[in-house]
């Protein structure tokens, strides 16, 4: 049962139930972030300080600006910003990670040898850590030298895609990084004392750019690609943006490409189009083989 | 063009992923074939196309006949991959599947009848509830225990099933089979049911039976139960003394603002030094919010200043943020010092968040005021906006200039809380913010300052001559900020000069101002020249802005122009006239709401809906349930989620009516929880 039993301080606007139904569903159809019924107060918080910067009374407003608004396109890229995840850091979930290096990236290396050709698609990638923590994997694995190697990194969050490209980073993002991957793959940054910047030969490996995983015509951008990391991003999606997204991802993946999703993650329920890779630590999607591109 | 033969032979070919497109291809073909086909998929070898076949039974006819074949399967002893495969399909097809199931029940092996049971708790109806509580009785252990999982998803039938249930499951608890005590009490802790405490008594001593029994205790407002639980929060194995506090937390919010019950539990925290350090582990971890969200609550009680920063921490965790904040107002005074302390080292947006607590905790005449005046030093924007949004609350005549400097500011976010924090001090205290602009000039830089002073002043009844005057010279400044800012504290100094001033600016080359423009005749009233504007203007948002505008001058005008609108093409005119229309309490605005519900725009049939259900109207009622029957999943979604909280004896048959034949699962899931709201009494939002 949903309760709101203590309210804000009063004075703010609250969101009333009826607006919460319409905003919420506005919000999933644009951007297919989910907000349960528990996540009024959520959705409450995150959004109130734009009632005030765009001057509107309530919610109901703050609805039809959206909807309909002349603005509607500038404010969308501001409550997208303030309704994603942004928590992120380097070299997270390391079981999978391991996966990657000791057992798909040795696959990789064999099926394309003779293409040498090398594209990973980090999709929900916030501030950028996934993405320059698979360059740097691909870096130290040696085993795509000479080859076109890229990683894409793409985030909803305009904000997250600049944070990425400055490739900048405070200590909070290396809290599991070991001093010694640090020393080698960061360098000491100029503007601050307390960061890090990633070295040029990973970030040249990385390209960003801003997109919703549900627009079509931003997805294509990506190319085909020989794996896709989309870690702990499904969960904030509703159950039909979640397909679409997956049913993006089966096209962009290469036959026998291969889609890795967070811990707590799965296509249960979603799709049966791919097919399950057992590997030592993990266990990851497939696109079968035989699976032509669509 | 599909056809029996080639899909069979597709079915047979050894790559998995040939028989998983074969199997997409079976709601295509002819009865009976399509049957039998659906079988074979349901028990390939490869789990793949055993989840495709379930996917798409749902779309197999005829029906019945498929679910009695699907339910046959559930026999098949020797077919483990088909038997769990059918149970999906059979869940998946809904309400239809529960007769088959039912039969299968009544004749299957003790496996088999494993298995009817999970379907009729995948797709629970009345019949199948009731079928369930039978299934208590089952000779085999197992089947009893999946029934009794099986009705914890009763409510999601409705009240009957829940009631059914409620008293099958509570019986249970006499019995002497453990696991079907521990199945049961978990049931009745999804179908929220309050199990008298003193059948749960008995059970806090039985080590298994020790943390189920704590979780379903969670929500009583009985004494002794509220003390058992604050006790067990100090058992000295983590999980049992989480599921406690858990417990704990949801009394204390049923008991919220009941002094005499609140203070059973801490008197009980206050004399266990354990279970308070309990209680401060869990407020400090993060990763799960249920137990921080309710040790917060709990270590409010006990009122210990030394716990201000750690419930203070909890403010920038936006899943227990509003225990915080109703923790810390429970704290009061008291936690203004440890909230000061902790606010200096903070990160900025934890900061900001302890300087947005402190207006409501302190007097505005103390030193927590003059740390709130500090904060708009702070470089960070987290920090200054919240400190801005405080000081309107509290601020004082000396506040003025310090927040009028960020009125400007390039930051959105603290310019719109300057502003905000502007009028509402100047309104409190017009003389002194007067005399603070008293040498600004209309076309200057201060003017934005000035007009919002002016705008405010005007508001609280204190107006002078020459605000007009200087208004009208501001509507004419560079700056599209300032002319809007003049245009809307015309509207609270009035008068002609102002209406003049006003009209003129509906020409503004920047939305932002023709709209203030236009709102701004609202507040004064010119339902004549809205009216008018109403007739010509084209633009569909300026239209909308004219029509709420018109709502505020004159609501039955407002209904007679908007009233033609509701089912004109253009969505965003619509969705304002069916705003203006439920908004006015013009006896024909039900018929025009009806009439909105036809809209092609789904987000205007949704707005017609909500607007609708404030009526009350019996039409209304009418309306949403024919919502159920729109072609849009989205519009039956929100018509269901409605239904789920509105008044009526009619709403639960219209909703399981529906529900039997709701082809969407989605809305299905939307449909059942309106059931399961409407069952447990969640009062009407």
């Amino acid at each position: 049962m949903t309760r709101r039993l203590f309210g804000g301080g009063g004075l703010e606007p609250q969101l009333r139930a009826d607006e919460y139904r319409l905003l919420r569903d506005l919000v999933s159809e644009r951007l297919g972030l989910w907000f349960g019924p528990e996540s009024r107060g959520s959705l409450e918080r995150r959004l109130r300080d734009r009632l005030a910067v765009r001057g509107v009374a309530s919610f109901a407003d703050y609805y039809q600006l959206l909807r309909f608004g002349p603005s509607a396109a500038d404010e969308w890229e501001e409550a997208a910003e303030l309704l994603t995840t942004h928590e992120t850091y380097f070299f997270r979930e390391d079981y999978q990670l391991r996966a990657f290096k000791d057992e798909l990236l040795p696959m990789l290396a064999e099926r394309g040898k003779t293409r040498r050709r090398l594209h990973v698609w980090s999709a929900g990638c916030s501030t950028g850590e996934e993405a320059y923590t698979i360059a740097i994997l691909l870096l130290e694995s040696k085993l795509f030298e000479g080859w076109d190697v890229r990683v894409y990194g793409s985030d909803l969050s305009k904000r997250c895609v600049a944070a990425a490209r400055r490739g900048v980073y405070g200590p909070t993002s290396f809290r599991v990084t070991p001093d010694e991957t640090r020393r080698t793959w960061f360098v000491p940054a100029k503007e601050d004392r307390e960061a890090w910047s990633v070295v040029p030969e990973a970030r040249a490996l990385c390209h960003f750019g801003q997109m919703n995983l549900l627009d079509d015509e931003r997805t294509h951008l990506v190319g085909r690609c020989d794996m896709i990391f989309c870690r702990n991003v499904l969960f904030y999606l509703d159950a039909s943006a979640r397909k679409r997204v997956i049913e993006t991802f089966y096209e962009r993946l290469v036959p026998g490409g291969v889609l890795l999703l967070g811990h707590a993650e799965s296509l249960l329920n979603v799709t049966t189009a791919f097919e399950l890779l057992h590997l030592e630590e993990d266990l990851v999607y497939q696109k079968p083989m035989t699976a032509g591109a669509r | 063009m599909t056809d029996r033969a080639t899909v069979a032979a597709r079915l047979a070919e050894m790559d998995p992923e040939a028989r998983r497109r074969a199997a997409q291809e079976i709601p295509a073909l002819p009865a009976p074939e399509s049957c039998d086909l659906l079988l074979r998929a349901l028990g390939d070898a490869d789990w793949r196309v055993r989840k495709e076949a379930a996917s798409i039974a749902p779309r197999v006819e005829p029906r019945t006949a498929v679910v009695f074949a699907v339910a046959r399967a559930l026999g098949e002893r020797d077919a483990i991959g088909l038997r769990n495969a059918a149970v999906e399909a059979l869940v998946l097809i809904g309400p239809d599947a529960v007769p088959g199931a039912i039969d299968a029940l009544g004749r299957l092996d003790a496996d088999g009848r494993k298995l009817a049971v999970e379907v009729l708790a995948g797709a629970p109806t009345l019949a199948g509830i009731r079928a369930l509580v039978s299934a208590l009785e089952d000779a085999d252990e197992n089947v009893v225990v999946a029934a009794a999982e099986g009705l914890g998803q009763a409510h999601l039938a409705g009240e009957e099933a829940r009631d059914l249930a409620r008293v099958a499951l509570v019986s249970t608890l006499e019995g002497k089979s453990l696991v079907v005590k521990l199945a049961a009490l978990q049931s009745l802790r999804s179908l929220e049911v309050e199990v008298p405490f003193a059948q749960l008594e008995p059970m806090l001593g039985d080590p298994l039976l020790r943390r189920p029994a704590l979780a379903a205790a969670g929500g009583t407002r009985v004494p002794r139960a509220i003390r058992a639980l604050a006790e067990a929060s100090a058992d000295p194995l983590p999980s049992v003394a989480r599921d406690a506090v858990v417990a704990l937390g949801r009394s204390i919010e049923e008991a919220w603002g009941e002094d005499e019950l609140l203070e059973v539990a801490a008197k009980t925290l206050r004399v266990s030094p354990p279970a308070r350090a309990r209680l401060r582990a869990l407020a400090g971890d993060p990763s799960d919010a249920a137990a921080r969200g309710a040790s917060i609550l709990a270590l409010a009680l006990v009122r210990d200043p030394d716990d201000v920063p750690l419930v203070a921490d909890a403010l920038a965790d936006d899943a227990v943020a509003d225990r915080a904040e109703a923790a810390l107002r429970l704290f009061g005074e008291q936690a203004v010092e440890p909230l000061l302390v902790a606010g200096r080292t903070a990160a900025p947006s934890l900061r900001g968040a302890t300087l947005s607590m402190l207006p409501q905790l302190a007097p505005a005449t103390s030193e927590p005021l003059e740390a709130v005046r500090e904060a708009l030093s702070d470089p960070s924007v987290d920090v200054v906006a919240p400190a801005l949004k405080s000081l309107a609350i509290v601020g004082g005549a000396a506040d003025i200039v310090p927040v009028a400097r960020h009125v400007g500011s390039g930051d959105p976010k603290v310019a719109s809380s300057a502003q905000a924090a502007l009028v509402a001090i100047a309104a409190r205290h017009p003389a002194e913010a007067r005399a603070a602009v008293a040498t600004a000039d209309p076309r200057g830089d201060d003017a934005l300052t000035a007009a919002l002073v002016r705008g405010a002043a005007a508001s609280a009844g204190a107006r002078q001559p020459d605000d007009a005057s200087f208004l009208a010279s501001a509507v004419t400044h560079r700056e599209a900020r300032v002319r809007r800012a003049a245009i809307e504290a015309l509207a609270h100094v009035g008068g002609e000069d102002a209406v003049h001033a006003v009209t003129f600016s509906l020409a503004d080359e920047e939305d932002v101002v023709a709209h203030a423009a236009i709102r701004a005749l609202g507040t004064l009233r010119r339902a004549d020249q809205l009216a008018s504007l109403a007739a010509t203007t084209r633009d569909p948002i300026r239209l909308g802005v004219v029509l709420r505008a018109l709502r505020e001058a004159d609501a039955e005008r407002a209904f007679a122009a908007a009233r033609p609108l509701v089912r004109g093409g253009v969505a965003a005119v619509a969705a304002a006239a069916v705003e203006v229309v439920g908004a006015t309490n013009v006896a024909a605005r039900v018929d025009a709401l009806l009439d909105a519900t036809d809209h092609a725009d789904h987000e205007v049939v949704k707005l017609a809906l909500a607007r609708l259900a404030d009526t009350k109207d019996e039409r209304a009622f009418v309306a949403m349930t024919r919502a159920l029957e729109h072609a849009s999943e989205n519009v039956r979604r929100y018509a269901a989620e409605v239904l789920g909280h509105v008044a009526g004896q009619d709403v639960e048959p219209a909703l399981r009516a529906r529900l039997d034949r709701e082809p969407s699962a989605e809305v299905r899931r939307s449909i059942m929880a309106a059931l399961a709201a409407r069952s447990q009494g969640e009062p009407p939002s």
